[in-house]
């Protein structure tokens, strides 16, 4: 069974991958800082860290991606330099992603040989049977029960992902990259991936395995590198530690960070008594949350933590009723009692996306109609005729209790440094006000200045009454805002946590399913 | 936060893309009435003003699902066809005014299925439109070509005759249309959500705005207004034939981005901006054939200048 698993395009042997010094900066960002590392053949290494720890800029590196300021990639001695993608993988990189990068409409065989046909030698005829018999040698030796001749989409999911490998181990790799494989797989399909990676170890290939899953990393890594702030924070061997020490690795020692002076914290004052706003009851949906149960009360920020893929943002979606609710209900706190949230979502709710630019902004309108364009209709009378008196006069208003810095209202959006862009989109939901704001990841690409606006407006917002749903992916804006803390893990609800629960160590342990 | 100065080349740029056409249309005005002696008349000008009518109404309707972001090629066709249902209902002897509605109401219903087939069953705007251009013509073939052709009634022609100085009827009632669309466009809510969906259907999503609703009412709306844009045409030639309306689609696109309504959705103004685009079109039409030039030619002048309108539009999109 456990056949060595070669490919005749592969040159020699490759023994080790050193990673030497690896410097990298950004505008503004030193993504990477003198980063070491050595991977040996027939081991499995997996590199964990925070979202912005560096991981995805390291993988850059080695994809050819992206370049390195200084420092150096050596296989076995030799120093090689990957000028681009095509590059890296040509000389043994490959990648799998989390997103598959196959063709639906080719057949197995074509997906796999995709490099050696249509990109080596486009203009030469195609050998349908060379093409297949080659392939089935491959197929032969990692997953008999596909066919060559397959067409791609009537695979599953896991299968598709096998013929990745193939394509990678065909193409002559020596060196494979998964970066979150198993995000979309079943339970049985995971169990065949960590088989036949471990086959690929035997068989001496180079494996980097990417993760938050930590349960993933204990079952198939031999050694980890831990990376914090784009600088080396630690390697262990996997059998010499355990979750608990590799939390505090990737987390460091508790910092103090610029909310040490924590007056813009969450306000103790306003106690637990706050009475339930929205209740939602054993909620599930199509896009695979399972009987998702909170309440957020008036006044409160209940912070929603996850990693990516737990379900954040299905959880958002499915409250604005966006994506449908298989079952379960979600019910707010109205004059008239506790009622269904209605279809339309605006009555109650203001949505501040993700993405301001591309979900946000209208970005060829000027501020004036960016901000009421949220609440228009209640500045038109019952002909729609949009009062621009009354209009200008909110939005200006509206505009300057939130100090977004401009020179008129008619200004284009577009011409906004993104702080004051945000705060546009916010101030958007402020005309009238809302009961339950949701922010998603509200300070994503702002500067620390801009970010202390956006906490001190989140604390006004309560302060007026408005409760907050507040998804981040900054451990620290969870730990700093939250008066309580929604974990979410596996698209489940993991654990509520209250206000004296909350902390990086616990919020880390619940998020990775160490429960 | 500056806004930048004027004198800055950057600025300059911007200044020359958007305010080429005026430029243009200047240029073309000038030159045509220094070329001949006839281009600038009285009787001219407003018979060529009068030609303008009904792009004029046309380009209304379809500047609003342009600037969602959308396309509606199927108008010419449905000009067509709710023309021939109108007037077959006419040479029938039934009453004008029955065919005048059955008309209109001929547009709404193939607009309206032009937005069913959209959002139901998924089909991009751009195709479900063009299966109706090309299909919708055949029905209207079948009503009107077989007999060869339906004459329009007095009653509707004698509208191409009245004046309010030198000025048509028509024509006034085309300026009508393109400023109730102007109003609508940027007073109300509806014409704020047309904009925000052009500009960034995500962003509209995100703020609650039914997309689906929108593009049910821009649809119909484009139908409607088409058939109005058929009855208007009707009046002037007096006869529905088997090329009425052909190829109205193309023309009166480019009408609107010639005016400065952009492609990629969420810019553009109906007046003045379409109606400039209307009538440098229809104005190099007329100037061309005064001034003797080569029918053939005439093509290769307008399209041209449709490439360098497209071309500004592409510059314009690409500056953000």
């Amino acid at each position: 069974m456990d056949q060595e698993i070669r490919s005749s395009a592969q040159n020699g042997k490759l023994e080790s991958i050193r990673l030497k010094a690896i410097s990298k900066t950004f505008p503004g960002v030193r993504a990477l800082n003198n980063v070491f590392m050595e991977m040996r053949a027939g081991e499995v290494i997996s590199i964990v860290g925070q979202n912005g720890a560096g991981k995805s800029t390291l993988m850059d590196v080695l994809g050819g991606v992206i370049q390195p300021d200084s420092g150096g990639i050596f296989f076995d001695e030799t120093p090689v330099v990957f000028a681009s993608p095509r590059d890296s993988m040509q000389k043994g990189v490959s990648y799998i992603h989390q997103e598959l990068t196959l063709f639906n409409n080719l057949t197995v065989a074509e997906n796999v040989m995709f490099n050696e046909y249509a990109v080596a030698n486009p203009l030469r005829p195609l050998d349908r049977s060379a093409i297949n018999r080659k392939c089935a040698e491959v197929l032969e030796m990692i997953e008999p029960s596909i066919k060559p001749g397959d067409l791609l989409a009537s695979l599953t999911v896991g299968k598709k992902q096998i013929v990745e490998i193939c394509r990678a181990i065909v193409s002559g790799a020596s060196v494979i990259i998964f970066d979150e494989p198993t995000s979309s797989l079943t339970l049985k399909e995971k169990e065949g991936l960590y088989d036949l990676i471990g086959r690929l170890k035997r068989s001496g290939y180079v494996i980097i395995y990417i993760t938050h899953h930590f349960e993933e990393i204990f079952r198939i890594a031999d050694r980890i590198y831990v990376l914090r702030d784009g600088e080396n924070a630690g390697e262990v061997q996997v059998a010499d530690t355990n979750t608990t020490e590799l939390t505090k690795l990737m987390l460091g020692e508790y910092a103090a960070r610029m909310f040490a002076n924590g007056d813009t914290g969450p306000d103790a004052r306003l106690g637990d008594d706050r009475p339930a706003l929205l209740e939602v009851r054993n909620l599930s949906s199509t896009t695979g949350l399972q009987d998702i149960d909170f309440t957020l009360r008036k006044r409160e920020v209940l912070g929603i933590w996850g990693l990516l893929g737990s379900g954040r943002t299905e959880l958002m979606r499915a409250l604005l009723q966006i994506d449908p609710l298989t079952d379960g209900t979600v019910q707010i706190d109205t004059a008239e009692g506790m009622v269904p949230v209605p279809r339309e979502f605006t009555t109650h709710f203001g949505y501040v996306p993700e993405n301001r630019r591309e979900e946000g902004l209208f970005l060829d309108a000027p501020i004036l109609q960016n901000t009421s364009i949220g609440r228009i209709r209640s500045f038109a009378n019952r002909l729609g005729l949009v009062n621009r008196t009354t209009e200008r006069s909110k939005v200006e208003k509206v505009v300057k209790d939130l100090g977004v810095k401009l020179v008129d209202i008619h200004q284009r959006v577009d011409n906004l440094s993104g702080g004051n862009q945000q705060k546009v989109v916010i101030a958007r939901w402020l005309i009238i006000k809302p009961d339950i704001i949701i922010l998603d990841d509200p300070t994503k690409g702002l500067d620390i200045g801009a970010k202390s606006d956006v906490y001190r407006l989140i604390n006004e917002l309560v302060g007026e009454g408005i409760s907050v749903l507040l998804v981040s992916s900054d451990i620290d804006e969870i730990l700093h805002l939250s008066d309580r803390v929604l974990v979410l893990a596996d698209k489940q609800v993991s654990a509520v946590l209250e206000r004296d629960q909350i902390e990086k160590t616990t919020l880390m342990e619940h998020c990775v399913g160490q429960r | 936060m500056n806004i930048p100065a004027v004198h800055t080349p950057r600025l300059s740029l911007s200044f020359l893309v958007d305010h080429f056409f005026y430029l243009v249309f200047l240029l073309v005005f000038v030159f045509f009435s220094l070329a001949s002696d006839k281009f600038l008349t009285v009787s001219n000008l407003s018979s060529l003003l009068l030609q303008c009518s009904y792009y004029g109404v046309l380009v209304t309707g379809l500047s609003f699902v342009i600037i969602s972001g959308d396309f509606d090629i199927s108008v010419g066709t449905v000009a067509y066809v709710s023309m021939s249902v109108g007037m077959v209902t006419i040479a029938a002897g039934y009453p004008i005014l029955l065919g005048v509605a059955l008309t209109l109401l001929t547009g709404v219903a193939i607009g309206l299925l032009n937005a069913l087939i959209i959002i139901y069953l998924h089909v991009p705007a751009f195709i479900t439109t063009l299966g109706v251009l090309i299909a919708g013509r055949g029905v209207g073939h079948l009503l009107v070509a077989e007999q060869g052709g339906i004459e329009a009634p007095v009653a509707l022609t004698q509208f191409a005759q009245f004046r309010i100085g030198p000025l048509y009827l028509e024509v006034a009632f085309m300026l009508l249309v393109m400023f109730i669309g102007q109003f609508v466009l940027t007073r109300t809510a509806f014409g704020r959500t047309v904009f925000a969906i052009g500009d960034n259907e995500k962003s509209a999503r995100r703020i609650g705005i039914e997309i689906n609703k929108m593009k049910l009412v821009l649809f119909t709306l484009s139908g409607f207004v088409a058939s109005l844009a058929g009855l208007v045409y009707v009046t002037q030639v007096g006869y529905l034939h088997a090329s009425f309306a052909d190829g109205w689609e193309f023309t009166a696109i480019s009408m609107a981005v010639i005016g400065g309504v952009s492609l990629f959705g969420g810019r553009g103004t109906i007046l003045p901006g379409a109606l400039l685009g209307i009538t440098l079109i229809v104005m190099l039409q007329n100037g061309l054939t005064i001034i003797g030039l080569s029918p053939y030619i005439h093509p290769f002048v307008i399209g041209s200048m449709i490439f360098v309108a497209i071309l500004a539009d592409s510059l314009k999109n690409r500056r953000n």
